[in-house]
């Protein structure tokens, strides 16, 4: 709007229009009603004028200095620091020449947005030339009000100069109180910090710092190409499922489409090795609920302990109950409930192919399938400071995928003699690909540390504990020529604890498969079962108690000396001191926070089930009245081959109510091996 | 296979049942309401909601754990073993779970029912509701920030705010004074219905509300006193101020009544339940019988037996009371005395504030105000008003009080004052508040094989904030670990 319609020779062809002009128009139209009826409302009883004239004695307020170029902003906004990067690269390769950085919580954010934390900043900023004439304006909201800080730090730290630097700080205190409705500090203590601030940033070297107030709107991102699968998941998430929800209200309408096709008599082919081949396509869309009550905090009755603290209940004493001295008493539940709860979503695509071949005597059925699920459902822990200690949220995005593999068929077949194998082999892959902004992992199964959680980039189940100090890993100190991951012993010959909690395996196998057999002769029959289960890890936490009671297997070399492996942590020479197996060695070596030596291999080969069976012969039977019977005997989990130290590693402490919980074992009953003897009949 | 007319049949009633099942899907609707569970309703009264507060702070946040490492660091119990099964918390050890368990608790129930009968009390007839409410809160901070330092006060409760930022201690005093203030307000006013049977304290007798909240308004004041940056003096005239209109006498007392039995039994009484663990200290034991004092008997039992001889079935020629030193190593059972039936009984009430306290308090006011002389009047009141409570003899006080020493004739007049009060406070989290702030009494410090270098001035970082809220929790410079229960709170002279 900077230059006059004058400039416009066009319309000097055509007599300026009034007001008055406009009137006698609209009231031709109105036909009598009442002028009154255009004029709109709003929510605080503003008037809106159909029409304005041109404001007299206003300047206009320029937008960007006169004659300048636009900047053209792009908004980055992904939860992953990694794309997020990628995605600015590219906008500004693509002729973009500035970034808005919504950050989680910010009022444009619709839950996505990145995290204000100082590593994923330098992550996104990695390769943008903040000092080339770009602007850079951040979006944030309450919860990331660091990041602004963040920013100017790195600036400082990248040895910008500020002055170069064009950046919209974003601060807008008053426009997150306009949005939500309500502002935790009073004007009187947001006023200082702001110019605080302000000076701040003028101290780093700012240059041209300029406040202003305003309040920002969400903006419209486009949708970023990358490549397929993100892509796919991507239209997903942010497009399709969205506009499902919006236009169902959330209702939930599960929806299978389907296609097989026998290719061989579609197409008429049958040569002679292949009877039957059917192919198999399916796309399945699946919702499920959240657990009952979710979407509403709630007031349960009290009941108290936390008396004395004492040796038996670490928890507390005496416990008391409402209705206590007649009356009653309700409180708080300690989890907050979430009315904009949403149900979760799976969405498969499977791909199959089943064949017959060699007249009957094999087939085959292989599947492919890709599965994600998007808005899980998870009871998140939050800090009781806000008070409550967990929150019901739709808090993360998985994906799997994998390949089924059956093959059955009688390799031999002479007379009365007959074999039958069957082989099942099974890969899945998973990979969590989001985690909702705030929620850096969920948890699964153990304690705060060991655990098994649920954390954004890693394959579900993740075991997180302390591992010992490495070479080069993370920040331990790195001995070039030394290869990464060797063992840091310190100077008194003891491999370190980390400093920190680190990913020490996953508990999911590689793959799973079993193969069975059947032997059949006349009335005779013997068939077996193995299951292989090939990779995947699991947390032994019986190893502390055992070897400091010097019960476990580690022990039975105690009262000896050793050197452990590995270089020591201030020289990088190769460790040659001795330690003596005495219990400090074992408590050292595999107490209660030295995790990684707690951390066992979970594969296994195991022979399930061999069955002994004989079919009674007909006239037997008929003789009992019956149309047919077999006696049997069966022996099941008769041996176990793993490298696990208490030989199963199957059977879990959680009684089998998560996937994750399969992989912590502490004193739960071992499986059994067990016999059967039986008669099976028919009438 | 049906025959023809079976299968007419079959077919005209089902033209019929798609209209059934319309019928009775609308019939349903008025049943199910899945959302409404019956046994957790979305809303509770304020007047419901007031006895659950009142238990959970006085049961488990006043009392609780925190009271007893307090107790049990200044010596007034020990732990009859010099190894535990986990926290070795004679030797000063906490865990971060440990401190998870008692930081949860104390915001996430009683600090946040504390907050949602503020919010919700918000019609002019809850008034009072509110005043309680608000006293709460703001003692409930007290003991957070007193624990800790500094922590979030103005962010806490806005579950939209996922890493609430730490406050400073100074910061948290300030608000909770200004709350004691208002809610002195809000139980004076006219109007409103007051509480009634719910109220398990005070049975509804908001005269005795109000000398309460003074009567926290006065010990916060004074706890200021020697904080850095502080005037003793003006602390000190505050105190008294309020200490003016709080109790009257050993009767304004608020003791929570217990009945005893199952699910409602003094949480004390795992002294006598587990009595071979937790038994009295020499170093307080020791203390009493050098000054002659008659409240040994209540507060500890005599051995019952002859210990050279090591059974029950000869009787003890002279009662004896015998303490174990802390962080020593085990005595046998029966050894050692235990905590007295007075405070351990199941059904004993159990002290939220004293009298007695009280007079202490404004027996240091007056210290800083005015001297020693000026001190010993309220000194004497409260050790008075305490052995009444205890129900010592009346020869028997005076003959003690008659053996103390007027305070202006003592050398050291805060440190006798502060020690009676150690006495009178017995198993509360006063002793450990008063050391942390004076240095008296002389407790041995450390004991042997202590983790740390002297006796802890604060609580640990809870392990569910270093999982949730670690930014905040590194933002206030505070080491994360063990040693962070070295660094001395505000009041104490620490900087945060």
């Amino acid at each position: 709007m900077a230059s006059a319609p004058d400039d416009l020779q066009l319309a000097a062809d055509f007599a300026p229009a009034s007001y008055d002009d406009w009137r006698k128009l609209v009231d031709g139209v109105l036909k009598g009603a009442p002028f009154e009826t255009l004029v709109g409302k709003t929510y605080d009883e503003l008037r809106i004028e159909p029409i304005y004239p041109r404001a007299r004695g206003a300047a206009p307020i320029a937008g960007r200095a006169p004659a300048a170029p636009w900047q053209i902003m792009q908004r980055i906004d992904h939860p992953d620091a990694a794309m997020a990067n990628a995605q600015a690269l590219h906008d500004l390769e693509n002729g973009a020449n500035g970034l808005t950085l919504v950050f989680a919580g910010a009022n444009g954010a619709y839950g996505l947005g990145l995290e204000p934390s100082p590593e994923t900043i330098e992550k996104i900023l990695d390769g943008v030339f903040l000092d080339a004439g770009m602007g850079v304006e951040l979006q944030i909201g309450p919860q990331s009000r660091m990041a602004a800080i963040h920013v100017a730090e790195y600036v400082k730290r990248e040895g910008l100069s500020p002055a170069a630097c064009d950046i919209r700080f974003g601060l807008d205190p008053i426009g997150a109180c306009a949005a939500s409705g309500s502002s935790p500090y009073t004007w009187a203590e947001i006023a200082p910090e702001v110019t605080g601030a302000i000076k701040g940033l003028a101290a780093l070297g700012a240059a041209g710092l300029t406040s202003g107030v305003g309040i920002t709107f969400g903006q419209g991102g486009a949708l970023s190409a990358t490549t397929y699968p993100g892509a796919w998941e991507e239209a997903h998430r942010s497009i399709l499922i969205p506009a499902y929800r919006r236009a169902t209200n959330n209702a939930q309408v599960n929806l299978v489409a389907s296609l097989a096709v026998v290719f061989t008599d579609a197409l008429n082919w049958h040569p002679r090795w292949l009877e039957y081949g059917k192919l198999r396509l399916s796309i399945a869309k699946v919702g499920n609920d959240a657990p009952a009550y979710s979407l509403s905090t709630r007031y349960v009755t009290g009941a108290l302990g936390k008396g004395a603290n004492n040796d038996q209940q670490q928890f507390g004493g005496p416990a008391i109950r409402f209705p206590f001295r007649g009356i009653a008493g309700f409180t708080s539940s300690f989890q907050l409930g979430n009315p904009a709860l949403k149900p979760e979503f799976t969405l498969e695509d499977e791909v199959g192919l089943e064949l017959r071949l060699f007249d009957g005597r094999a087939r085959a059925d292989v599947s492919v399938y890709r599965k994600s699920s998007y808005d899980q459902i998870f009871s998140v822990p939050s800090s009781s400071v806000t008070g409550f200690t967990s929150i019901t949220r739709n808090a993360g995005d998985l994906r799997n995928n994998g390949v089924e593999l059956s093959l059955s068929g009688r390799p031999l077949q002479m007379g009365p003699f007959s074999w039958d194998v069957n082989l099942n082999w099974a890969k899945n892959k998973s990979k969590v690909l989001r985690l909702a902004p705030g929620v850096t992992s969920i948890y699964l199964a153990g304690y705060s540390w060991p655990q098994v959680r649920i954390m954004e980039g890693q394959p579900y189940g993740v075991i997180w504990g302390y591992g010992w100090k490495r070479n080069c890993v993370a920040k331990d100190p790195c001995f070039s020529g030394v290869p990464r991951n060797t063992l840091l012993i310190g100077n008194d010959g003891f491999p370190i604890r980390s400093d920190e909690l680190r990913n020490l395996g996953t508990v999911m196998p590689n793959w799973i498969g079993s193969v069975s057999s059947e032997i059949r002769f006349k009335n005779l029959g013997l068939s077996g079962l193995v299951d292989v289960r090939n990779g995947g890890r699991i947390i032994n936490f019986e190893t502390q108690y055992e070897t400091d009671n010097g019960r476990s297997i580690l022990t039975a070399d105690r009262y000896t000396w050793t050197v452990q492996p590995g270089v020591n942590i201030n020289t990088g020479q190769p460790n040659t001191v001795r330690v003596f197996k005495d219990r400090t060695y074992y408590r050292l070596m595999y107490g209660f926070d030295r995790h990684e030596n707690q951390i066992e291999p979970a594969g296994f080969v195991k022979l399930r089930e061999v069955t002994l069976s004989y079919r009674l012969p007909d006239p037997v039977a008929a003789w009992m009245h019956i149309s047919g019977a077999t006696v049997y005997v069966t022996g099941r989990n008769l041996g176990v081959w793993s490298d696990f130290s208490l030989g199963d590693p199957e059977g879990d402490v959680y009684g089998g109510q998560n996937a994750g919980g399969q992989y912590f074992r502490q004193f739960n009953a071992p499986q059994t091996r067990s016999f059967l003897v039986g008669i099976r009949s028919s009438f | 296979m049906a025959n023809r007319h079976t299968m007419q049949r079959l077919v005209r009633a089902a033209r019929v049942l798609p209209l059934l099942l319309i019928l009775g899907v609308g019939a349903c609707q008025a049943f199910l309401d899945v959302n409404q569970n019956p046994n957790a309703p979305e809303n509770a009264a304020v007047d419901v909601r007031l006895p659950a507060l009142i238990t959970e702070f006085v049961h488990s946040t006043y009392y609780g754990e925190n009271a007893l490492w307090g107790a049990e660091w200044t010596q007034q119990f020990s732990f009859n073993s010099d190894n535990r099964s986990y926290s070795q918390v004679q030797r000063y050890e906490l865990s971060e779970t440990d401190a998870s368990t008692a930081w949860d608790y104390f915001y996430a129930r009683t600090g946040n029912t504390a907050y949602g009968i503020v919010r919700d009390a918000s019609a002019p007839a809850d008034v009072h509701y509110r005043g309680l409410g608000r006293m709460f809160y703001a003692w409930t901070f007290q003991i957070i920030t007193d624990l800790w330092g500094p922590v979030p006060y103005r962010e806490a409760f806005h579950p939209e705010i996922r890493e609430p930022a730490y406050d400073q201690q100074q910061t948290v005093y300030q608000a909770l004074l200004a709350q004691l203030d208002t809610a002195v307000t809000e139980l004076s006013s006219a109007t409103g219905r007051p509480p009634t049977g719910n109220d398990l304290l005070y049975g509804g007798d908001l005269s005795k509300w109000m000398k309460l909240a003074h009567l926290l308004q006065g010990r916060a004041q004074l706890r200021l006193a020697h904080a850095p940056g502080e005037d003793s003096v003006a602390r000190a005239n505050n105190a008294l101020a309020a200490l003016a209109g709080a109790f009257t006498g050993n009767a304004d007392d608020a003791d929570f009544i217990y009945p005893g039995g199952q699910d409602a039994r003094n949480p004390l009484y795992t002294f006598q339940e587990l009595r071979n663990q937790f038994v009295g200290s020499e170093y307080l034991i020791e203390m009493l019988k050098g000054r002659n004092d008659p409240r040994l008997p209540i507060m500890f039992t005599p051995i019952v037996y002859d210990s050279v001889r090591g059974t029950t079935r000869y009787p003890a020629t002279t009662t004896r009371y015998v303490g174990h030193p802390n962080g020593g190593a085990t005595l046998p059972d029966s050894t050692v005395s235990w905590i007295g039936p007075f405070f351990s009984n199941e059904n004993a009430p159990l002290s939220v504030a004293s009298y007695a306290d009280q007079k202490f308090t404004e027996a240091e006011a007056r210290l800083i105000m005015s001297g020693a002389a000026a001190a010993d009047v309220p000194y004497r009141a409260a050790i008075r008003a305490n052995m009444t409570k205890l129900r010592v003899d009346t020869a028997a006080i005076t003959a003690y009080l008659a053996a103390r020493p007027n305070l202006s004739a003592v050398t050291n007049p805060l440190e006798e004052i502060i020690t009676e009060k150690y006495i009178a406070n017995f198993l509360k989290v006063e002793p450990w508040d008063d050391w942390r702030r004076t240095g008296y009494p002389r407790i041995p410090n450390p004991v042997p094989n202590a983790v740390l270098p002297g006796i802890p001035q604060r609580i640990r970082t809870p392990g569910s904030e270093l999982s949730n809220n670690i930014n905040q929790v590194t933002a206030t410079g505070i080491p994360i670990g063990l040693e962070g229960m070295s660094i001395k709170v505000w009041w104490a002279g620490g900087s945060q």
